[in-house]
């Protein structure tokens, strides 16, 4: 039983890998069926394969087509696994708030920042390519965001950024703000008040997260203080 | 010599009395809210006026020093005339697309043929273009182009065009061919009204997105296919792809080019290494050029017209706010030697 289920989030994980979705839909089922926790289902067989993925991607052996790919098989398993999972708990998720600044219509970055951070268990409001900066504004103070995510690919509407994280702070704001992008530099991010610079893709997460160093909620899928959560409120099993 | 004479001298690899200085417009845009302000030729106006366009841009090839004429101020003009919805932006923000004609890839069907003499804003380059070229006939006017796959991507979410490399690669095929033979056209009439060269500007076909087997697969061979006939027609083409091409090495030594035009953090000497039969043009950082000194614009120009590149260029597109005296430090380096 227990190499089974060990077999079982292995060829998950694998899955995802294999960028899959059939697969990933299938064992997905197997989980249900062989009444596996689906939380330990995602955690060490999906969210697992796309850690994979993303070191696969750092080592330029995966580039971004794959990675959209293993995200759709990702998101198939989790799709299949959802109905048994036990209600959202009253865990604090960050919020996050990410979008591509007014002008730039590109998003293949964010894309993946994206999925990146929701795979590491952010909350993730997505606003989109080309968004006006009041959008930021309202939504990271609506929500209470914790970050807020801008990127740009091109020179010249990184200068919007700048307005969103001065807006941010007239507005009272007090929002974390993450930049990345094509010309985007760590002097520039500083120069224009951003908390955090991701180079790429690959880092983006360890930066989201080291944002929040200090604080003691559980950030991911995988801390076992989440885990130890999930499991107190009963599980499905 | 002419400043017409000494680019295409330095494409071909004839002898030259120093390097040229460019930044050809698309893509890589050439203008400046100063310059904008000073003409009264300003953005987002500017976009929909052949009169204007020309006007800016001699602006900017007088004040500024850069030995081109370099139109259109963005990259979206083939994707609205092939039904794209276009914002015109603002006096810093450049057009860009707002609404994608196809939902999906295998709807490519659907896409109409261009015709480059009434679709969209394409006669309106096509105007300037001849504008430019019958008023300024020692400077080189390049033709712009945005690549097959970058198109496709102002055409289709590329998220979902991405995905569909791998799923669907008949149909991505299909609409890349339909697209490089539309773009061919274009091309065509760019040089019948004027252009001297033409530069392709494939953003989102870079290395790092894709990886050099795809690269390879949905890239190179429709890129060759509109360099093919812009050759036949005489003009001689720069291609310039933006990212770190470090993993695309080997397919661009089959890209068939005269010169490759690269980002900033691109490490020439690597490039010159990797690739030794292509002309380099680049690749001083635009970051740079908008926020640094101007000292340091000129030490950065020199040091790449000492490494040899064949044309300085910015490595992007200018943002509208670089200030003129930053862009003449480099120009300036060029013309010192």
């Amino acid at each position: 039983m227990q190499a089974d289920k060990q077999d079982i989030l292995n060829r998950l994980a694998q899955a995802v890998i294999n960028m899959d979705i059939t697969r990933a839909n299938e064992i997905a089922a197997e989980v249900i069926r062989c009444k596996i926790d689906p939380y330990e289902a995602i955690m060490d067989g999906l969210a697992k394969g796309m850690d994979k993925v993303n070191e696969l991607f750092e080592n330029e052996e995966y580039f971004v087509p794959e990675i959209l790919l293993c995200a759709d098989a990702m998101y198939a398993g989790i799709e299949v696994l959802r109905p048994y999972l036990p209600k959202e708990g009253t865990w604090n998720k960050k919020k996050v708030v990410i979008g591509v600044v007014k002008g730039d219509t590109h998003d293949i970055g964010k894309n993946l920042v994206k999925i990146m951070l929701d795979n590491a268990g952010f909350e993730m409001h997505d606003l989109g390519r080309n968004v006006p900066y009041a959008k930021f504004i309202d939504t990271a103070g609506e929500l209470k965001a914790d970050l807020v995510c801008l990127s740009t690919l091109m020179t010249t509407t990184m200068d919007g950024m700048q307005v969103v994280i001065e807006d941010l702070k007239k507005a009272g704001i007090t929002s974390s703000v993450m930049v990345g992008g094509g010309p985007i530099s760590p002097g520039f991010a500083k120069n224009i008040g951003a908390d955090g610079y991701a180079k790429n893709v690959a880092v983006a997460v360890k930066v989201a997260k080291s944002l929040f160093q200090d604080v003691h909620l559980p950030l991911t899928f995988k801390t076992p203080e989440f885990v130890s959560v999930r499991k107190n409120r009963g599980g499905v099993r | 010599m002419t400043e017409k004479e000494r680019l295409l001298k330095a494409l071909r690899g004839e002898s030259i009395d120093r390097t040229p200085v460019i930044c050809p417009g698309g893509m890589m845009t050439t203008a400046n809210r100063e310059i904008m302000i000073q003409t009264n030729c300003r953005w987002p106006a500017v976009h929909r006026d052949a009169k204007k366009m020309a006007a800016l841009s001699i602006a900017m090839h007088e004040e500024t020093g850069i030995e081109n004429l370099g139109i259109p101020f963005c990259m979206t003009v083939e994707a609205e005339a092939f039904g794209g919805e276009v914002e015109d932006g603002d006096e810093i923000t450049t057009p860009s697309i707002v609404n994608y004609p196809l939902k999906s890839v295998e709807h490519w069907r659907d896409l109409k043929e261009l015709n480059p003499y009434k679709d969209g804003r394409l006669p309106t380059i096509l105007e300037c273009i001849g504008i430019l070229s019958q008023k300024m006939p020692d400077v080189p006017v390049p033709g712009n182009l945005v690549g097959p796959l970058s198109l496709a991507t102002s055409l289709i979410d590329a998220t979902i065009l991405f995905k569909v490399l791998r799923r669907e690669p008949e149909n991505v095929h299909g609409l890349l061919r339909f697209l490089t033979d539309n773009s061919i056209r274009y091309g065509e009439a760019l040089i019948n009204s004027g252009a001297d060269l033409i530069v392709i500007s494939d953003p989102s076909a870079t290395g790092e997105i894709l990886g050099p087997e795809l690269f390879e697969e949905f890239v190179l061979h429709y890129l060759n296919m509109m360099i093919c006939r812009m050759h036949m027609l005489g003009k001689p083409v720069i291609v310039h792809i933006c990212g770190n091409v470090s993993s695309i090495y080997k397919p661009l030594n089959e890209l068939d080019s005269e010169c490759i035009s690269v980002d900033s953090v691109v490490n020439m000497k690597e490039v010159r290494h990797a690739i030794p039969g292509k002309k380099l043009m680049g690749n001083v950082s635009t970051l740079l050029l908008q926020n640094g000194r101007e000292n340091n614009v000129r030490k950065v120009s020199k040091t790449l017209l000492n490494f040899g590149v064949d044309i300085l260029a910015p490595a992007c597109g200018l943002s509208a706010k670089t200030p003129v005296r930053h862009i003449k430090a480099m120009t300036e380096a060029a013309k010192s030697v």
